[in-house]
């Protein structure tokens, strides 16, 4: 066959296709810096609504989050630290006096609350700390 | 650095875990609401957290302005941390338990009074002042003035203040030095006495009076002290009432000086006056009496006078009758006065010389004075006593007290008579063996204004003339029995006496009768006779022509002196008196060297009066028969004769008495200078200095 004959230096490459046409700007770097851009605009925002927040209601979070309370537990807290008057619920898990104190207070205006059920298992795990 | 113990506690070591931010925040809210027995530890985590982080410099390749300002930004985060813990320890100070407290005050000097917050509780802020002793916290605590609970211990806490400020520049103006950092509490007195309407806490105005005056002057600056003033001067201010009602019922020794020192001030003076009346304690009269130099304010005197001191009407039954002021008068009871400062004891004679206070309670109240160990104290109550006081302090210790007391206690005359006479002999003979040779003189010319007897001393004639003209009669009696006593000493001073005093014709019969008594002693009899030579009556003269053939040598030579005498006003004397005359010739040449001097110098001296009656000096010799026995006196071969002969012509020559031979008896003096007796020619030497300065020549 002639095309054996012919060295292969002669013979002429394969043709590179052309593009098709309208899809001439690559938008996947764009879109991944713009990601970065949205988290980093995202934590700092996530940061600041953070830092909003009072102090000691900061500090309480930090606390329940080492001791991993759920929601329920902080909510409890809350509670409690209402009933109190004058205790935060920060306060109330660095001070056990001050949540038996704050427990006594839940008990005298709803005995029959879930809440106080929930507290005295709180204490019970919060003496375990 | 090792941990505290409570670290044992699971919730500290849970909080330890926070960042130190969120740890300050849940430990203060904890603090609130927590039991004492839980306080201490987290109070101790507080305290840690309090504590200033070191600072950290960044390791020498980063030393550049930018990694530096971060370093710089780091540490003051830190700082501000510390303080922010500060404030909530400040905040729940009332909470912690005392031994926490002093090393939270420790952890916390000299940052209290930037790190403290507006809310801090009144009780809290109190306490904290007073256990951490920091003055920067003094302008907050004007706030606490007033408030339930915290408004004593913020008065006692400024008023401590105020009176450490004051102490402090005191002694620093005492020592020369200076005192600082006491700025912050003169911010508070200033806002307390603005702020007085609000709080009414009239003792928190005790700082304000140290300050107005005094070393505490040093606290504020002009404008601020100007400001002040007016507040407590202005009669509509609610501070000028209070700062009355301090000035009146303060119980502080610093206000009753400050009430002393506004005595003069009308605005003040009612209020003043009411503190000064009593004095419950040592400290009142020291904080006074030290200064009671105050006293020489006229008005400030005449306000002193009002001021009721009265004894004590109150007398112990079994205590001795004694006068003396009730306790807490306004000067310093007789018990009290030995527990008085120094300089206490120097003021209080000033201050009862001011005071309204009898003579006799005077004495009694300086009584003690008399024993007091300080000098100045003596002198100082010697100064106000009557002289009938000083007494004992004639024989103090210290020789000027002594020689004041003396000095005052001496009399120009001898006013004292019978028993006080023999009294003041008596002490006067004790004071004359003082220690201090100033006492001893005093007492010694005071011993001689006491005897009119001693002839020889000037203050015992003056004392003679005080006694004379005080009852002439008396002391005239007295001459006379002495005149007449056995005593020869007695008899001569009573003679001497009269001569001075000019009482020879009061007393010739006296006289006449011993120098015609050849029992008396020879001395006796010349001196009487020479005393007759001034009085000019017959039996005088009678007595005297009589001594002339008198045996002894004195009383002849006195004879013929006292004819001399009489005569000696005659402007002629052989006309005006032939008898005096003949007998002075006649003893011209007496062998006996006294009289022949005598007989000499009365020939001479008549020329003397005459010339004074005439107005002008004779050319003429008086007496050339005279001048020829003086010439010849001086040339005589018996020394005791040329001493005689020069003593006549230094009594003759410098009054001109020789005329025309004044020259030739100066040539005679000259010679006798280089007598060979040496009593010559030392009267020589001063005979011919008294003719030299008399102007009389020598002959060429």
């Amino acid at each position: 066959m002639i095309a054996d004959a012919v060295p292969y230096w002669l013979q002429r490459a394969d043709p590179v296709p052309e593009p098709p046409p309208g899809a001439g700007f690559d938008w996947a770097p764009l879109f991944g810096w713009l990601l970065v851009l949205a988290v980093v605009v995202g934590v700092g925002a996530w940061v600041w609504w953070r830092r909003q927040a009072p102090a000691s209601e900061r500090a309480f979070r930090a606390l329940a989050n080492r001791l991993l309370f759920g929601p329920r537990a902080r909510a409890t807290l809350r509670r409690l630290a209402k009933a109190h008057g004058r205790a935060t619920p920060g306060s109330l898990i660095l001070s056990p006096s001050a949540f038996e104190h704050a427990l006594n207070k839940l008990r005298e205006c709803d005995p029959e609350s879930d809440d106080a059920t929930i507290a005295e298992r709180l204490a019970a795990r919060l003496s375990r700390v | 650095m090792p941990r505290p113990t409570s670290i044992a506690d699971p919730r500290i070591r849970l909080v330890r875990r926070l960042r130190p931010g969120l740890r300050l925040a849940a430990l203060a809210d904890a603090l609130t609401v927590c039991s004492p027995r839980e306080a201490p530890a987290l109070a101790t985590e507080l305290v840690e957290l309090a504590v200033t982080p070191p600072r950290k410099d960044p390791p020498g390749w980063a030393r550049i302005p930018p990694i530096e300002g971060i370093f710089d930004a780091v540490h003051r985060a830190g700082v501000v941390r510390a303080d922010r813990a500060l404030a909530a320890l400040a905040r729940h100070w009332a909470d912690l338990p005392d031994e926490l407290r002093g090393p939270a005050a420790a952890v916390g000097a000299g940052r209290w009074g930037d790190a403290l917050n507006p809310d801090t509780p009144p009780l809290c802020l109190a306490e904290l002042a007073r256990d951490t002793d920091d003055v920067s916290l003094a302008p907050a605590l004007v706030g606490a003035l007033g408030s339930d609970g915290a408004g004593a211990l913020a008065i006692d806490t400024l008023a401590d203040f105020a009176r450490r400020a004051h102490d402090d520049l005191a002694r620093a103006r005492a020592g020369g030095t200076t005192a600082g950092g006491w700025r912050p509490v003169a911010i508070a007195l200033i806002h307390a006495a603005a702020d007085y309407a609000r709080h009414n806490c009239r003792e928190a105005l005790a700082g304000v009076l140290l300050v107005l005056e005094g070393p505490g002057r040093r606290l504020l600056p002009r404008r601020e002290h100007d400001t002040l003033l007016s507040i407590v001067r202005d009669p509509g201010h609610p501070a000028a009432k209070g700062i009355r009602g301090e000035l009146r019922w303060s119980r502080s020794p610093v206000v009753r000086a400050r009430a002393w020192s506004w005595l003069a001030d009308d605005a003040f003076a009612a209020a003043s006056l009411d503190r000064l009346s009593r004095a419950p304690t040592i400290a009142d009269h020291d904080a006074v009496l030290a200064s009671s130099h105050l006293v020489l304010n006229p008005r400030r005197r005449r306000r002193l006078r009002m001021i009721d001191l009265r004894p004590s009407t109150h007398r112990a039954p079994d205590k001795p009758a004694a006068i003396d002021l009730p306790e807490g008068a306004g000067v310093p009871t007789v018990a009290q006065y030995p527990r008085l400062g120094a300089p206490a004891r120097r003021g209080l004679g000033r201050m009862l010389a001011a005071a309204s206070v009898s003579p006799e309670l005077r004495r009694a109240l300086l009584a003690p004075a008399v024993a007091d160990p300080d000098a100045h104290a003596r002198f100082a109550s010697a100064r106000v006593l009557d002289t009938a006081d000083l007494a004992d302090f004639a024989f103090d210790a210290d020789p000027l007290v002594a020689r004041h007391a003396v000095l005052r206690r001496s009399r120009p005359s001898v006013a004292v008579s019978g028993e006080a006479r023999a009294r003041l002999a008596h002490e006067l003979g004790k004071l004359i063996r003082s220690p201090h040779p100033s006492v001893r003189a005093l007492a010694a010319q005071d011993a001689h204004r006491l005897d009119p007897w001693d002839g020889g001393s000037s203050a015992s004639r003056l004392a003679a003339r005080f006694a004379l003209a005080r009852d002439a009669d008396a002391f005239i009696a007295e001459v006379r029995t002495r005149l007449l006593g056995a005593d020869e000493d007695a008899s001569l001073g009573a003679i001497q006496l009269a001569r001075r005093l000019g009482l020879v014709g009061r007393l010739r019969d006296e006289l006449v009768l011993l120098a015609l008594d050849a029992s008396r002693p020879d001395r006796v009899v010349a001196t009487a006779v020479g005393a007759l030579g001034s009085d000019d009556a017959e039996s005088s003269r009678d007595a005297i022509a009589r001594a002339i053939d008198h045996g002894d040598t004195r009383v002849r030579a006195n004879a013929v002196e006292a004819l001399a005498k009489r005569t000696r006003r005659l402007p002629d004397l052989a006309a005006g008196d032939p008898r005096a005359y003949s007998v002075l010739v006649e003893h011209k040449d007496d062998a006996e060297h006294r009289v022949r001097a005598n007989a000499i110098v009365g020939l001479l001296r008549p020329r003397r009066a005459r010339a004074l009656a005439e107005r002008k000096p004779s050319p003429r010799l008086f007496e050339p028969a005279a001048t020829d026995a003086l010439r010849s006196m001086l040339g005589d071969a018996r020394p005791m004769h040329r001493l005689a002969g020069l003593w006549a012509a230094e009594r003759l020559l410098p009054a001109a008495s020789l005329g025309d031979s004044a020259a030739a008896v100066l040539a005679e003096v000259g010679r006798l200078r280089a007598d060979e007796d040496p009593r010559v020619r030392r009267r020589a030497d001063r005979c011919r200095a008294r003719l030299v300065a008399a102007r009389v020549e020598e002959p060429s």
